[in-house]
């Protein structure tokens, strides 16, 4: 079990460093001008150009910038971003609320989703279960940008149930996190039904019935435990998604979290921002598989790591 | 939460009515419900916020409240003192400037001549990298602290033009006389800062972009919350005229659309912007809380004028008749802008309508016969940078120019300004004509003159130049007074009619919206909210 982790671990670096490389390699080559994309239309002073060109050495080819990036980031320096704030205290402001969105969204998955999932598996083929089924392909459908706008324009603007955007507490990120969590939520629902329908028709399940016990039992303890195998590899790829839906919807509502961040530095050429921030998701999606990995042997005592 | 604020918002409002209703009649007192009132104002997130160091509109609306300029601009845009008491000249080229007494930073220092010269010398001082830099170039010395070679160090840290006289008066000496001085210092460049600004080694201190130091009308209330909100409050011992609110939240938004549907929940106040996609329904969902105001904004069409194609004078007017103005302006901007045929911005003191005569005024058929006679290119292109959502406009104006003229128009995008101009900048064959725009810094002739025509200017990426067009230029500087550099500028202008570098197409104008929660919005020619009018509703 150790071994098994440490040898993530140093899977992990070795990952970090082929992103970071591949990453700081596509900015490098995507990047104009990354000094007049942040003056925008106005001319850049030659001041300012010289300074900043020192600052970020831009006169300097790839493999020295790239080192001096990772150079940088191995005596925990981020560096600065182009309007020279430390990229450590940008992050240090952005991902509470991401972490927050997020969080509430995976609740909302995991809380309706997983929920429905097993009432719809239950009552297969019930009035409950087609009309999940066709709820859930409607939602899978529509991209997560529709999704967004829309819900806004109904929710926020429409009816007034929820703020249309950001008003820094929890209340306002309601809104956002279910339209986030929306499409995980959609294939959570499906993905549990089947599994629990599977679980149901299975011999342990059966046999759990002939002793005796009582259907809530069976279902909520033996069958549900059993079909979280899959659900909770899928939560954990998933985690990946609702990092890159967090661009989308925090744009949307003016959060400004890790994918606010994010789409900006993109916007602006921000090379060891967009740099920084991806290997950061990297990683974050790294350590999610394996606490899932881990999660394995929780759920089911058989599996055992080497 | 939403619910509760928007409670508390009417609270306010009533107790406001109250309070006035008590003392008709009598001067207007700032009462406890004044100070009490917050507006919120939407932004983007400034880039930077010391003085000499911001160029973006989010941050000259955020220093405006924080600080005091030595002029503004009265309601014809001419520059009247703020916090100088007087600014005069023997020749325009030695500047006098003394201030007004009794200003104070927000943090008690007085606002003496050592707090301009001090942030000025920091500004013009080369390796601090200061984006407004170059607005101290026409005071003496400051070669010195700008050498050509960026890495060599300059021979002087301070402006050898600049002179205190005493703790008040402080004399400014310029290269060259230069008679818009005045209007200049109306830019933010020209701001104070004080002492604690700055750290022992002479540098920005650590944190003081983030809680600002200035000596306006409101004082930051927190630090900056970077991508979310500076929040500021009343300067009590403000000695100017006092605002009628008592806190301003700028509220930073990354997307403007968003701004636009929390100010129609009334969640935010005022949006000075209103972004092109709402401007179809702002009149509908705003009512006459939709409000025009005059901008310096000027939208062109530029010729690369060394490009054979492009170097006949005749072939360009013919191009500018074949465009139909005012039909683009009412289907792509619904009205939004203003059909432009002069060279400089109505707002200017100094400007006179239709200075581009016959060649501005659509006229098809004259202008097919004028570019058959002069042998026009086949096809032309309009480039143009795609993220400035101009592809509408530049496509009409394609359009127009392929029915008209009987050629074929490519309408060419570039993904980014940033993109469009190095190409502009080397000459890069197969660009065409293309799009730019300019805004003012301060309201002078000069101030699009110099930059757009003039030989080497900062934005005159066409190529153009006229000997003649800079001679006219430099007198008109070098006047004494402003009435007799408009003068030598209108007879400059008049020689951009004749030779035609750019086509003029639009002028802007300010969009704004806001709540029902306040009232006496104004925008200014900057697109600043004017902060001192502006009221909670009911006070």
């Amino acid at each position: 079990m150790v071994r098994f982790v440490v040898r993530r671990l140093l899977q992990m670096v070795i990952v970090f460093f082929g992103t970071t490389l591949v990453v700081y390699a596509m900015m490098f080559g995507a990047q104009g001008d990354p000094i007049q994309a942040l003056a925008g239309e106005k001319p850049v002073s030659a001041a300012q150009r010289a300074y900043l060109t020192e600052h970020f050495h831009l006169d300097h080819g790839f493999w020295y910038r790239y080192a001096d990036y990772v150079g940088g980031l191995l005596r925990g320096d981020l560096g600065d971003t182009l309007t020279l704030r430390p990229i450590s205290s940008v992050l240090a402001g952005a991902w509470p609320y991401t972490l927050k969105l997020a969080g509430l969204a995976m609740v909302v998955v995991v809380v309706v989703g997983v929920g429905a999932g097993v009432l719809a598996g239950v009552r297969r083929g019930g009035l409950f279960d087609a009309a999940t089924l066709a709820l859930t392909l409607v939602v899978i459908g529509v991209p997560v940008v529709v999704l967004g706008f829309l819900g806004q324009y109904l929710l926020g603007i429409r009816l007034r149930l929820f703020p249309v955007a950001n008003e820094g507490d929890l209340y306002s990120l309601i809104l956002p996190a279910l339209l986030l969590g929306m499409l995980s939520l959609a294939t959570a629902v499906r993905l549990t039904r089947t599994t629990v329908v599977e679980n149901l028709r299975a011999d342990y399940a059966k046999t759990a019935r002939a002793k005796g016990l009582s259907r809530t039992r069976v279902v909520g303890v033996h069958v549900l435990r059993n079909s979280l195998i899959p659900v909770v590899t899928f939560l954990g790829v998933e985690l990946g998604s609702l990092m890159a839906g967090a661009v989308v919807i925090e744009n949307i509502f003016n959060i400004p979290g890790v994918g606010f961040t994010l789409a900006r530095a993109v916007r602006t050429e921000d090379g060891p921002t967009v740099v920084t921030i991806v290997s950061l998701l990297v990683i974050v999606f790294l350590v999610v598989n394996l606490a899932v990995d881990l999660l394995y042997a929780v759920l089911d005592p058989r599996i055992r790591y080497a | 939460m939403h619910v509760r604020r928007a409670t508390a918002r009417i609270v306010v409002a009533v107790v406001a009515a109250g309070t006035l209703a008590a003392c008709t009649g009598g001067p207007a007192t700032v009462s406890a419900a004044d100070t009490a009132a917050v507006v919120s104002i939407g932004i983007g997130e400034p880039t930077h916020l010391i003085p000499t160091n911001t160029t973006d509109s989010s941050g000259a609306q955020v220093l405006a409240a924080l600080f005091t300029p030595l002029v503004t601009f009265d309601r014809n845009n001419k520059p009247v003192p703020a916090q100088a008491d007087s600014i005069t000249a023997t020749d325009s080229r030695v500047w006098t400037i003394r201030l007004k007494g009794g200003y104070t930073f927000h943090n008690g220092e007085p606002v003496t001549s050592d707090s301009y010269l001090r942030a000025w010398n920091f500004g013009a001082y080369g390796p601090n990298g200061q984006d407004n830099n170059p607005y101290f170039a026409k005071i003496s010395g400051y070669a010195a602290l700008n050498p050509t070679d960026p890495k060599a160090t300059p021979t002087a840290t301070t402006l050898s033009g600049l002179r205190r006289i005493d703790a008040l008066t402080f004399q400014v000496v310029l290269s060259a006389p230069y008679s818009d001085f005045p209007a200049a210092l109306g830019y933010l460049a020209f701001l104070p800062l004080p002492a604690a600004a700055f750290d022992a080694t002479g540098h920005i201190a650590r944190g003081f972009e983030d809680q600002l130091v200035g000596d306006g009308p409101f004082q930051m209330r927190d630090v900056w919350a970077h991508d979310q909100s500076i929040e500021v409050q009343r300067y009590d011992s403000y000695s100017g005229t006092k605002p009628k609110v008592g806190k301003i939240d700028f509220k930073i938004y990354q997307d403007l659309t968003t701004a636009y549907s929390d100010a129609l929940t009334n969640t935010l106040d005022v949006l000075p912007g209103v972004p092109t996609p709402n401007l179809a329904t702002a009149a509908k969902d705003f009512g006459n809380r939709y409000r025009h105001s005059p901008s310096s904004a000027f939208q062109y069409l530029a010729f690369p004028t060394y490009d054979p194609d492009y170097s006949n004078v005749n072939v360009r007017k013919a191009i500018s008749m074949a465009i139909d103005r005012d039909q683009i302006v009412k289907s792509v901007f619904a009205g939004s802008q203003i059909a432009a045929r002069s060279f400089v911005s109505p707002v200017l003191p100094g400007y006179r309508a239709n200075t581009c005569g016959a060649a501005c005024q659509y006229n098809p058929v004259a202008a097919k016969e004028l570019y058959k006679q002069s042998n026009g290119p086949a096809k032309v292109q309009i480039t143009y940078n795609a993220d400035g959502g101009h592809k509408e406009w530049v496509e009409a104006t394609c359009n127009q120019l392929a029915r008209n003229l009987g050629v074929k128009c490519v309408a060419q995008a570039e993904a980014k300004l940033a993109d469009l101009l190095p190409k502009l900048q080397n000459k890069t064959p197969g660009v065409g004509m293309f799009r730019l725009g300019w805004v003012m810094d301060y309201p002078s002739m000069e101030d699009y003159l110099t930059p757009l025509y003039s030989t080497g200017g900062s934005a005159n990426y066409y190529g153009y130049s006229n000997p003649q067009f800079d001679q006219l230029v430099a007198q008109g500087s070098q006047q004494p007074t402003g009435a007799a550099a408009i003068r030598l500028y209108q007879e400059a202008e008049d020689l951009l009619a004749r030779d035609m570098p750019v086509i003029p197409l639009r002028f802007g104008q300010n969009d704004f919206v806001y709540s029902a929660n306040v009232s006496n919005v104004s925008v200014d020619l900057f697109g600043d909210v004017n902060l001192l009018d502006i009221t909670v509703s009911g006070t």
